[in-house]
């Protein structure tokens, strides 16, 4: 169990594989929230939407006997929720941190509600097959790299493939810098014609979509059942990310990736045996985050209207 | 416009809030009822009357004449009767105790520390003559109250506090340290019996004295097999994320784990579903987890009867001099092991079969090693 036995391609492979896989909700989450905290609206209710997301999708999913319906009921399920949370905070301009924790709170209780209102109080009998990895063509063939990034289930690709179309429109288009111009200065993106609200809330719903399919990545992609309170802190771990991040959606999808890692490690060091207390594995990631966020975050710059209300008749 | 409706959508909310409060169905008005309920039938007729039958068998103790009867029972529960676990089992065991006879039954959610006291003294006020503590927690607060209601029976499911000597502990109160752990060392020894790689794993949830004498009895169990199989542990530190328990199975299984033991609710069932997918053997918690993983691979689990831990108390009640310190496991069928799988061989349930024997005859003897590494 030695640094030089332990450290082995075998190992590494399997480190990565699974920081890959614990990445994915991360990356959908934090992507969307990318796009939303770029408009002036904080995703403080990810961690709700995310549960709403594992919920319905994992729920449909199993009427349906698709795995595909269930991601998209799952997209949708976060989007309704997430109108909710909009129309407090952008239109009635109501303190969006104590709209989103007061959210998570009750998409908590109400997903154990539902839960236990329709499959009683032992579902993890009925389980779904999730989805499984496909190996890319010609990529999955590359030792080591091909086996970590391009052995994984299809959620992966579409979580990397959707933070790069975000990417795209937010920096190449002219959508793009709408939305910025809203989160940067609302009055004079309404001067432009631009409507704030209109943004802001369309900006929320695709983040509440986000956070639906990360909620459906955990239930059908990892899983195969709906636990209560599945996200699991998953959707804070996401705000932190968009700030290492720095609002850049293809970093957000390292950072989600390096985070998932180190979780990985945390298992695997405490797998080979340690006289160190467990709590310090555990909190490991968590620890890291904040000396990332302390060390690379000296000149970090948030759009400048974040979390602040916008009000129409305002002068 | 606006503002009006913002403040009607967070009034339904609050509202939704206080009504579920209301479920719960003790609070304060409704304790005042029960009050005076209780002091309308107070006088303790029927109580005397069924003394009288009782006390043939019954070696009384000074000071407990009224103490083998039970008629009025009040839970008191740290957390809610929903949580699928810990606080459900003794709602659960309530509701058995209401099926054996004729009893009014009670109970109060939440009781944190701070009003430990203060609710069962307005329990014995208000006329319940057995009062549950649901926890080890419960223990200082009800050894303060139980000298003042000497007529009341007490039981406390977990051990008696540490810092008091047996002697000096009320006689009324019976605390019910039962021994998990015992569970455990059988899993330990099944795990022990059927692994290939002589690698076996266990996955706990977080920090308490239960899942520590799990996780020490487990290694125990294993070590008393083989001194060449290594244990691999890893405490999740949650008992709600069951993507986690995954990949921690998995983290598990790659390193050549190949029977696993999980004690973790949640995040226990994530670590099923890794077993079941990798086709590696795993071993049960609380209830019978068979049905959760590919047929065959669950060997057996290890069952936790607190429904029964809680109701089986009437009978000792019932039989007098109730009180002091019991510790039930698989010997009082609190703890037991559910049938084994079909993976598992003859011989092999033969030899888990004379251990769990052993442990019920004594022969062998688990103590709960509470130590964190």
């Amino acid at each position: 169990m030695e640094g030089a036995t332990l450290f082995n391609t075998v190992f590494l492979t399997a480190l990565f594989s699974s920081g890959v896989r614990q990445s994915v909700p991360l990356i959908f989450g934090s992507v969307g929230d990318c796009v939303s905290e770029k408009s002036g609206v904080m995703g403080i209710s990810l961690e709700g939407e995310m549960l709403f997301g594992a919920f319905f999708s994992y729920f449909f999913a199993l009427q349906s006997g698709s795995l595909w319906f269930g991601v998209l009921m799952g997209a949708a399920a976060g989007m309704v929720s997430s109108m909710l949370v909009a129309a407090w905070s952008v239109w009635l301009r109501q303190d969006q941190s104590i709209i989103g924790i007061m959210f998570n709170i009750f998409a908590a209780g109400f997903t154990n509600f539902l839960n236990r209102m329709i499959f009683g109080t032992s579902n993890a009998n009925i389980s779904i097959e999730t989805f499984q990895p496909i190996p890319l063509p010609l990529l999955s063939k590359i030792p080591v790299v091909g086996e970590i990034f391009f052995h994984q289930n299809i959620l992966t690709y579409l979580a990397v493939l959707l933070a790069v179309l975000t990417f795209l429109v937010m920096r190449k288009m002219k959508l793009g810098l709408q939305i910025a111009a809203v989160g940067e200065n609302p009055k004079a993106a309404q001067a432009c014609g631009i409507s704030v609200y209109r943004y802001r809330i369309l900006c929320y719903l695709f983040c509440g979509c986000m956070a639906g399919i990360a909620g459906a990545s955990l239930t059908l992609g990892t899983v195969g059942t709906f636990t209560e309170a599945i996200s699991a802190g998953r959707g804070f771990i996401c705000l932190a990310i968009v700030i290492l991040a720095r609002w850049n959606p293809l970093i957000a999808v390292a950072a989600g990736f390096g985070f998932g890692s180190i979780q990985a490690l945390q298992i695997r060091l405490q797998v080979q045996g340690s006289a160190l207390p467990y709590q310090f594995f555990v909190a490991l990631p968590y620890l890291i985050t904040v000396l990332v966020l302390v060390l690379a975050g000296h000149n970090i710059r948030a759009p400048r209207e974040l979390g602040v209300p916008f009000e129409r008749e305002s002068r | 416009m606006k503002k009006l409706l913002a403040m009607l959508l967070a009034l339904v909310l609050a509202l939704g809030m206080l009504s579920g409060c209301g479920d719960g169905k003790t609070t304060s008005d409704e304790g005042t009822d029960k009050k005076n309920e209780a002091g309308s039938d107070a006088g303790g007729s029927d109580e005397g009357g069924q003394d009288t039958d009782a006390s043939k068998d019954a070696d009384t103790e000074a000071g407990g004449e009224g103490r083998n009867s039970v008629s009025k029972i009040a839970v008191l529960l740290p957390g809610s009767i929903t949580d699928e676990s810990w606080n459900q089992t003794a709602y659960e065991g309530l509701q058995q105790i209401e099926t054996m006879g004729d009893f009014q039954t009670n109970y109060t959610e939440n009781v944190g520390s701070n009003d430990m006291e203060a609710v069962f003294r307005s329990y014995c006020e208000e006329g319940y003559d057995f009062v549950i503590g649901h926890g080890a927690q419960y223990g200082d607060a009800c050894c303060r109250v139980a000298e003042d209601y000497p007529d009341v029976n007490f039981f406390i499911t977990g051990n008696a506090p540490e810092d008091i000597p047996a002697e000096e502990l009320p006689g009324n109160i019976m605390f019910a340290d039962y021994r998990e752990c015992e569970g455990a060392y059988v899993c330990g020894v099944v795990a022990a019996l059927m692994t290939k790689s002589n690698k076996v794993g266990y996955v706990g949830g977080g920090n308490n004295t239960t899942q520590q004498s799990d996780k020490n009895a487990f290694i125990e169990g294993v070590a008393s097999v083989s001194s060449d199989i290594e244990v691999k542990t890893v405490i999740t530190g949650t008992f709600d994320d069951s993507a986690l328990g995954k990949e921690t199975a998995i983290a598990m299984i790659e390193d050549g784990v190949d029977v696993i033991l999980q004690t973790c609710d949640h995040t226990g069932l994530g670590v099923l579903e890794a077993c079941s997918e990798k086709g590696v053997y795993c071993l049960g918690y609380t209830t019978d987890q068979s049905g959760l993983v590919k047929e065959g691979l669950c060997l057996t689990s290890m069952l936790i009867d607190i429904p029964f831990m809680i109701s089986s108390q009437i009978d000792l009640i019932k039989a007098g001099g109730y009180g002091g310190q019991s510790f039930p496991g698989l010997h009082d069928g609190v703890v037991s092991m559910s049938g084994y799988s079909s993976e598992v061989p003859a011989e092999v349930q033969q030899q888990v079969d004379e251990v769990v024997e052993k442990i019920k005859s004594g022969e062998l003897v688990i103590t709960p090693n509470y130590s964190e590494n």
